[in-house]
């Protein structure tokens, strides 16, 4: 056995080694032919002896180099160098092989992209299979509740979790400098981060003391609140904020990509949780009640497993709760503690991204087909033109593997410089698929950078499609005729293989599946118009809305309904305002999915309906159309006779077709069983929920509810919502500098939003679609163009023996119209098919 | 039955390995005296294919088994010299003996045969 190291350092100085053997073989001859003179051969002679003795050199020359050679090294790195080369001589081909495999490749990456970072991405936490949501389980009523945090020692002595932390979230009044900002903040134990093994990327994740269980004013930022707030300055540590008014020390920032346990969700501010018993008045958050249920998340041993911890845990649970006082917990019947695994992380908010995103993957696939079959075809094409090359190279001892080889090898290079240009192009659809992403009172993170795993994806993605596009082309056109090809000119011997059934099925199964597409993006569009709420009168876009938080801790419920009073009125007054209302709610807000409520007008005729709580001035805002009676107005105050106002369809439920103004409905579940009077009748709109048919509706004034989180509309005169926007803010600013405002956009963003689904799929499916269009027709361009330049002889002869040039056209045309109509009955077949599986998926039809 | 006159004997596979070796056992030598002695020893029964000579010395070089030097000839040319090594001598030990049992196989096999067509 020759030693590989021996061989390694031969083949270092290989050319020594050449050198040396030929050196050698010379001395050999000039030897020989010395003996041979001796013998009586003239010098000519000896010489010519010499050398016949000697035999083929070239063939001793290769036998002896195989000892240094690694010939199933080399010959792909030969393949593979002839390829470069001849992909810089066909510039052409390569940019447009390439970009097209790039665009289906990137559009693949970047739903994959998508996908695993909304859907399959492991938490950035360490271990995230150990974490488990707990519990408490009612065996009578089959619901669960949040454990008191009265239970969470008793839960960390259960002596089967590494640790256990509590969190909560909720909306702060941030202020820095100037004025106050909403933020999102989040109530954690002290040891949350210890448990959930991250550390911050400057400071602490909280002070030691904090962590150890004392309590300070610790803020722990999120990396992208730091980013957008502070410019990532690092000299934030140890600076002041103020969360409620309440003076906060910056000890830390986590690191990027972290959002804690909900996928999506933008925490901006960690915050410690009070010891028990302890209360903030500026925080009520903050306050450990011990009667309070707070998130809980428990870290698993090791070396439990879930049903071992879950027993553990009920054992404690069953103690705790033969001595406690909390009635929930006291009378609530048989109880069990249920551990549920949350290492995958909640997708809370996008959720709504999943149908499309699974949707617009398999249109990706078949954009990529669409592109191999492309690139396929350019492929045999241009095999067509090298059929000469190829016959040379087998006449001379090239095997049909070895070409087939080169021919991957292109394939191959091909592949993986589209890959990367594919994960470019794929970080920018990304880019634009983040635009679509619903930014509600939450704000919506989505991690969409190139992570190692889509770039895994981007690679796989590549030898998947090399192999489609390339297997194919290399063994037809290796299949060579070689007499034929090295006699005649190329065309004649290849060309039966071009016209052969590959490159037609090809053209015809892109046709068909860029139809596909292409319906599909039809109906998605379709479908969004359908959507497309009419019911808010004319230009949505000149409704600006504004979300408010008055802390409910700094303000009273006086103090807020009057400063939501004197907003309206002021912001009623600047110029270019046609309108403007608050609403708690608000139509197609983010807060709720719906806020429902049986109302009835006669006992015992209860109706559900939508409600909301509004100011004078809303429905003209957001151009809900008043059909009867009167708007709110400043005089329906607190103490004053109450009044509702009620839609069309709650009208006509509750009495049917008599006037409804001035009757009174009750709410059923109203203890106190006051009674509204009826002041207007507004028409129906699709309210909450913009896939619903319109809802009957009812819309209280703030007379017994102070404003929470309200949002203020406001319609402008003209389209420029960016001035109007400043002067709302300056209204604002003038009434209360506390008084947070975040979440500013149009009405038709927000009605946009509410599609979203919608509108990925329509807008994404339509590009999708005319790529695969363009694909397509460059594709079918391409195989004509080929087989009438290839059939031009054939023509002229024709002409020549009287054809008109309308029936030679014919002949041509014909060929691609056949190809065209087979395509297009595959593709609406397909169509047909693909759509009904669809329409069991997502339940938005044609037909509303 | 008339002798013949002795035509050469292609040399079995795997036995020049043997009979280079067997060659340097006198002393460092150059290619074309190694054919030249083999030819020479075996009364020209046995010619060294020079096609195969080179690399087959190569390949030993390879196995470690001789050790390759430039020195100057008889004739005051450049040229390259081979010796054995002490791993060759034992590769040469190891390949005589099997080599001796497989004629001495062969040997055993084939008198019989000789002796009943007589």
């Amino acid at each position: 056995m020759i030693s590989l190291f021996r061989k390694f350092t031969w083949w270092v100085q290989r050319r020594r080694k050449e050198e040396e053997l030929r050196e050698e073989l010379e001395f050999h001859l000039a030897n020989e032919a010395d003996e041979r003179q001796a013998d009586g051969l003239t010098e000519d002679q000896a010489r010519w002896a010499a050398r016949r003795d000697l035999g083929n050199e070239m063939l001793l020359r290769e036998d002896t180099r195989t000892l240094w050679t690694w010939t199933l090294l080399e010959q792909p790195a030969q393949d593979l160098r002839y390829a470069v080369r001849l992909m810089f001589r066909n510039r052409v081909f390569t940019a447009v092989a390439a970009l097209s495999l790039a665009l289906g490749i990137g559009a693949n990456a970047a739903i994959f992209n998508a996908l695993y970072s909304v859907l399959w991405k492991p938490l950035p936490v360490s271990r995230p299979e150990e974490l488990v949501k707990v519990s408490i389980s009612f065996a009578k009523s089959g619901l669960k509740d949040l454990p008191p945090i009265a239970f969470l020692r008793p839960l960390r002595s259960a002596g089967v979790f590494e640790g256990v932390f509590v969190t909560w979230a909720d909306g702060l009044s941030f202020s820095y400098d100037g004025r106050d900002e909403r933020v999102m903040g989040e109530v954690v134990s002290g040891n949350y981060f210890d448990v959930l093994g991250v550390r911050s990327i400057i400071g602490h994740p909280f002070t030691p003391d904090v962590r150890s269980g004392d309590w300070a004013a610790d803020a722990v930022l999120s990396y992208n609140f730091w980013q957008r707030r502070f410019g990532g300055d690092p000299g934030v540590i140890g600076r002041t904020i103020r969360l409620n008014t309440y003076p906060f020390t910056i000890v830390g920032v986590s690191p990027p990509g972290f959002v804690g346990l909900e996928r999506g969700t933008d925490i901006d501010v960690r915050i410690p949780l009070l010891p028990d018993g302890r209360e903030l008045a500026q925080i009520a958050r903050l306050s450990a009640r011990l009667d309070r249920g707070l998130f809980t998340i428990a870290r698993l041993k090791s070396d439990s497993s879930l049903a071992q911890a879950e027993a553990s845990a009920d054992v404690q649970l069953q103690e705790f709760l033969r001595t406690t006082t909390i009635p929930r917990f006291r009378d609530g019947g048989n109880q069990h503690i249920k551990l549920v695994a949350v290492g995958k992380g909640d997708i809370g908010v996008l959720r709504q991204l999943r149908t499309p995103l699974y949707v617009l993957f398999v249109l990706a696939a078949l954009v990529l087909l669409i592109a191999c079959a492309n690139v396929a075809n350019m492929l045999v094409a241009r095999a067509a033109a090298r059929a000469r090359e190829l016959a040379v190279r087998s006449s001379i001892g090239a095997g049909r593997f070895r070409l087939m080889r080169q021919m991957l090898a292109e394939s191959l290079l091909l592949s993986l410089f589209a890959g990367a240009l594919a994960v470019v192009i794929g970080h920018w659809v990304a880019g634009a698929l983040v635009h679509f992403v619903p930014q509600g009172h939450v704000a919506t993170v989505l991690d969409r950078r190139m992570d190692a795993m889509t770039v895994l994806f981007v690679l796989a993605l590549s030898l998947v499609a090399c192999v489609t596009f390339g297997l194919a082309p290399a063994v037809l056109t290796t299949r060579v005729n070689l007499v034929g090809m090295l006699k005649s000119d190329s065309s004649a011997s290849i060309g039966n293989l071009s016209s052969g059934w590959f490159n037609k099925v090809l053209v015809a199964s892109q046709v068909a599946f860029s139809l596909v597409l292409l319906v599909a993006a039809g109906i998605f569009l379709r479908t969004m118009l359908n959507l497309w709420p009419t019911d808010y009168g004319a230009h949505p876009e000149r409704v600006l809305l504004f979300t408010m938080k008055p802390q409910g801790e700094i303000y009273t419920p006086v103090q807020r309904r009057v400063l939501a009073a004197e907003l309206v009125r002021r912001v009623s007054d600047v110029p270019g305002v046609e309108a403007a209302g608050v609403a708690e709610y608000g139509p197609l807000g983010s807060r709720v999915s719906e806020s429902r409520e049986p109302i009835e007008a006669e006992p015992g005729h209860p109706v559900s309906a939508e409600t909301d709580w509004v100011s004078k001035g809303f429905f003209d805002a957001v151009g809900l159309p008043r059909i009867a009676g009167r708007d709110f107005t400043e005089s329906d105050k607190e103490g004053s006779p109450l009044v509702v106002i009620i839609n069309q369809s709650l009208a006509h439920e509750l009495f049917g077709n008599a006037n409804p103004l001035s009757r009174t409905i009750r709410l059923a579940q109203d203890k106190a069983a006051r009674a509204f009077e009826i002041v207007g009748v507004v028409g129906d709109s699709r309210y909450y929920d913009i896939h619903g048919a319109p809802q009957p509706a009812v819309w209280f004034t703030f007379q017994d509810a102070a404003p929470y989180m309200p949002t203020l509309h406001v319609r402008s005169s003209r389209l420029n919502t960016d001035a109007l926007a400043a002067a709302v803010r300056h209204e604002l600013d003038a009434l209360d500098k506390g008084f947070p405002i975040f979440n500013v956009k149009t009405l038709e963003v927000r009605i946009e939003e509410s599609l979203v689904r919608e509108r990925i799929l329509a807008n994404l499916a339509g590009a999708v679609g005319f790529l695969a269009l363009a694909l397509a027709a460059a594709g079918l361009y391409g195989i004509l163009a080929y087989s009438v330049s290839r059939r031009t002889r054939e023509v002229g002869i024709r002409m020549a023996l009287g054809s008109s040039a309308r029936s030679v056209l014919w002949m041509l045309a014909r060929e691609a119209l056949l190809l065209l109509g087979v395509g297009s009955l595959a593709g609406l077949t397909l169509s047909v098919g693909g759509w009904r599986l669809l329409s069991e998926r997502m339940p938005s039809p044609l037909d509303r | 039955m008339a002798r013949k006159p002795p035509s050469r004997v292609e040399l079995l596979r795997g036995t020049l390995d043997l009979l280079i070796l067997r060659t340097l056992l006198l002393g460092p030598s150059h290619g074309h005296a190694i054919a030249k002695h083999i030819q020479r020893t075996s009364e020209d029964l046995l010619k060294v294919e020079t096609g195969s000579l080179y690399p087959a010395l190569y390949r030993l070089e390879a196995n470690g088994w001789v050790a390759a030097f430039w020195d100057l000839s008889e004739k005051g040319k450049r040229a390259r010299y081979y010796r054995i090594t002490s791993l060759g001598r034992r590769q040469l030990v190891s390949e005589r003996s099997k080599w001796e049992a497989f004629t001495r196989a062969m040997g055993l096999l084939l008198k019989p045969a000789v002796e009943e067509g007589r």
